[in-house]
């Protein structure tokens, strides 16, 4: 298992006029389980098909434990890697595909037979190991793709791309589970690329959000969830996202139309002058009092388990997510509260503040 | 204006893909929901005529369709794989049916309808595209557009937005409901997770081993479901499956714990978000186990736990939260959100009064 350092990474693939990554320098540590998070286009798998040699970066090194990899090819870099879709040998049974990792690399008979039976237990295809992949369903097929990634424990790191994509809806919740016990476990170093972030918050030590080929924040599902650092994040992670409205500082006070929701925490760092104000529908309750943001509810979508209630107000559309007890219907008129430290500030989308609720008047 | 399925079944190599399919559809949306090889994808191949059942009719505006051939019928079909055109524009692209419709449309009309649609799913801009330089979000808008600029009586979408990104997802989906909300036009609407079911709050149809296992609204069919195979479509994250007969904290089993619901052994069935950590009520259930893993998403924490005999749970609790694997703890299933199954047929045996 191996550190992974980039230093001053970027690439463009027409010579230079465009880039598809940004400079980015940051290091990845032995044994984390890493996610890559981002829209399709945001450079996510240039930057992983750096890591694993599939590309050369125009610009910048790659190191595995401070050796400088970038001009090896994926074989030299000795990595393990799972793809989108599965790519097995047909003319071998599930275990010969399993096994087939392995035995490249003179392992011993025993230990093969025992890491493959490990591994096919690991990911609930143990009865088919001596069938031919082809003959399966395509989401069997890629968990022995998957299963081929794993097989290896002398690999510096694993690296994933988009790998649960075939995988049913409901068995997506128990594989999640048994990778992420399975890293627990063995503390590979693993990359993991995916437009889900529900894969990427659950399973990764660190999530690095991705947006037009720049690194806009990294950090754990909470870090991302709770203090988001940019609009960006703000809106991709969480669903549905945070909600943006237009507002105002004055003299420390924070105005949404002509609604004091609060004060700012920093009062003498942040200018007068517009606003974004941030708040998740997590975050957003009903004012009983009568004090918060006037709103009208223009839906009420029942989830099942919650609700989420779409309102419009005088500065932009609302999401607020509700428990099932909340008794509301279109049309009505309602005040929002906003949760004290769970509202931020943005500017040119970076955040620049946070508002202090107990100010509100 | 209606569809009416009625009795379809079909066999293939001895293999059940249909049985006994009747529904009907009114205009707006239908959603068919169930997991994969649910059959799904064959009754919506049926409706558009691409395959012939072996049994059954359907009817559009009480017309038989059956004796129709494909092209002569009034349906559109938009697959899960975005199908366009890539030597056409995108205006072509959404044109293109038009332009070999029978009775002739004038040139003046199609280039209403093309711009009409495609202000409705927001791509004007980009009528003069290629697609290749579009995104795949932008491309299955191309794709859903055509399908509604020939004005069919039947649109059919399978999966529309299973290749899409999670957030695009999420976009389209409520645009999706917008404009079908108004069109004049029975559209079948698959998928794989029920949220997109409940978000719709449609006319909702379950599926399951080529079968309609129940029919209704999305809700009630989240909240009343018929069977096991209903409660698990209608189920994201999964429903928790518990025999009754686990050990209650204070050594009951579950089962007499619930015994004025129903005596015997049977299946539990309770969402992860009604198991608490800590007692929200005297008549709580509590249940003790073993920490596997948890997993934080920021605004939940999916807590999985080992019962005994090799039982499983999730519990999904609000915020970020961490715990020891390995640990021992005790959880509570809230008793008003348990469900019961008959663990032979999968029959529901009771289910909560309320929507939990």
């Amino acid at each position: 298992m191996a550190e992974i350092r980039l230093e001053n990474v970027a690439h463009s693939y027409d010579g230079g006029s465009t880039f598809a990554l940004n400079p980015i320098s940051v290091t990845w540590k032995d044994g984390n389980a890493v996610a890559l998070l981002g829209p399709s286009g945001c450079g996510k798998t240039t930057l992983l098909n750096i890591i694993s040699g599939l590309l050369t970066p125009s610009v910048g090194r790659v190191y595995f434990d401070g050796v400088d990899v970038t001009d090896l090819d994926t074989a030299k870099r000795n990595v393990a890697q799972v793809f989108q879709f599965p790519v097995l040998y047909d003319t071998m049974t599930v275990r010969q595909n399993l096994a087939f990792p392995l035995k490249n690399r003179n392992v011993s008979k025993d230990v093969i037979a025992e890491r493959v039976e490990e591994i096919a237990e690991l990911l609930g295809i143990s009865k088919y190991l001596d069938i031919r992949p082809l003959k399966l369903r395509s989401d069997l097929q890629q968990l022995v793709s998957l299963g081929r990634g794993l097989v290896r424990k002398d690999v510096p790191a694993i690296l994933f791309d988009e790998p649960l994509t075939v995988i049913d809806q409901n068995f997506k919740w128990t594989l999640r589970g048994r990778l992420k016990e399975m890293h627990n476990n063995t503390r590979h170093t693993l990359v993991y690329v995916t437009h889900d972030q529900t894969e990427a918050l659950t399973f990764a030590d660190e999530v690095v959000v991705l947006n037009q080929g720049n690194i806009v924040q990294t950090g754990t599902a909470s870090d991302l969830f709770l203090t988001p650092q940019d609009e960006f994040v703000g809106f991709f992670i969480g669903s549905p996202g945070m909600n943006f409205l237009d507002g105002k500082v004055n003299d420390g006070a924070v105005m949404v139309g002509s609604t004091r929701i609060g004060t700012t925490l920093s009062a003498t760092t942040i200018a007068n002058g517009n606003v974004r104000v941030g708040i998740r529908p997590e975050f957003l309750s009903i004012d009983e009092t009568g004090k918060g943001l006037p709103v009208e509810i223009n839906r009420v979508e029942h989830r099942g388990g919650y609700k989420l209630v779409h309102a419009d107000s005088v500065q932009g559309k609302f999401v607020a997510k509700l428990d099932n007890e909340s008794a509301l219907v279109a049309g009505q008129s309602v005040h929002l509260a906003f949760h004290p430290e769970r509202t931020y500030l943005f500017r040119d989308s970076k955040v620049c503040g946070t508002v202090n609720v107990k100010g509100a008047k | 204006m209606t569809l009416v399925a009625s009795q379809l079944s079909l066999t293939h190599n001895g293999e059940v893909f249909l049985e006994d399919i009747s529904f009907t559809a009114s205009p707006g949306i239908t959603v068919l929901v169930g997991p994969t090889l649910s059959g799904k994808t064959t009754l919506m191949r049926v409706l558009a005529g691409l395959i012939k059942s072996d049994s059954g009719s359907i009817t559009v505006n009480n017309v038989d369709v059956g004796a129709i051939s494909v092209k002569d019928r009034s349906v559109s079909f938009v697959y899960q794989q975005f199908i366009n055109y890539p030597s056409l524009t995108v205006f072509d692209n959404i044109a293109s049916p038009l332009r070999v419709q029978k009775p002739k449309i004038k040139k003046d009309e199609i280039k209403d309808r093309v711009h009409e649609v495609a202000q409705m799913l927001r791509i004007t801009e980009l009528l003069d595209r290629k697609p290749s330089a579009l995104s795949g979000g932008q491309q299955q808008r191309v794709a859903i557009a055509r399908s509604l600029a020939r004005k069919s009586d039947v649109v059919l979408l399978d999966e529309p937005l299973a290749n899409l990104d999670f957030k695009l997802r999420e976009q389209l989906r409520d645009e999706l409901q917008r404009i079908f909300a108004d069109a004049n036009m029975m559209v079948i609407y698959s998928t794989a997770e029920p949220l997109e079911a409940l978000d719709m709050a449609a006319h909702t149809i379950v599926m399951n081993e080529g079968r309609v296992e129940q029919d209704g609204k999305a809700l009630d069919l989240y909240s009343r479901p018929n069977n096991l195979p209903v409660a698990q479509a209608m189920s994201d994250p999964p429903l928790n499956l518990i025999s009754s007969s686990v050990a209650t904290a204070n050594s009951e089993s579950i089962g007499s714990a619930l015994r004025d619901k129903f005596g015997g052994t049977f299946t539990i069935g309770i969402r992860p978000h009604n198991i608490s950590l800590k007692s929200e009520g005297a008549r709580d259930i509590a249940i003790s186990g073993k920490v596997r893993i948890a997993e934080i998403t920021g605004s939940a924490t999916y807590l999985h736990l080992d019962l005994e005999n090799a039982q499983k749970i999730v519990l999904e609790i609000d915020g970020a939260q961490n715990f020891t694997s390995g640990s021992t703890m005790t959880v509570f299933l809230d008793r008003s959100a348990v469900y019961g199954f008959d663990p032979k047929t999968g029959a529901t045996l009771f289910a909560p009064s309320a929507v939990r």
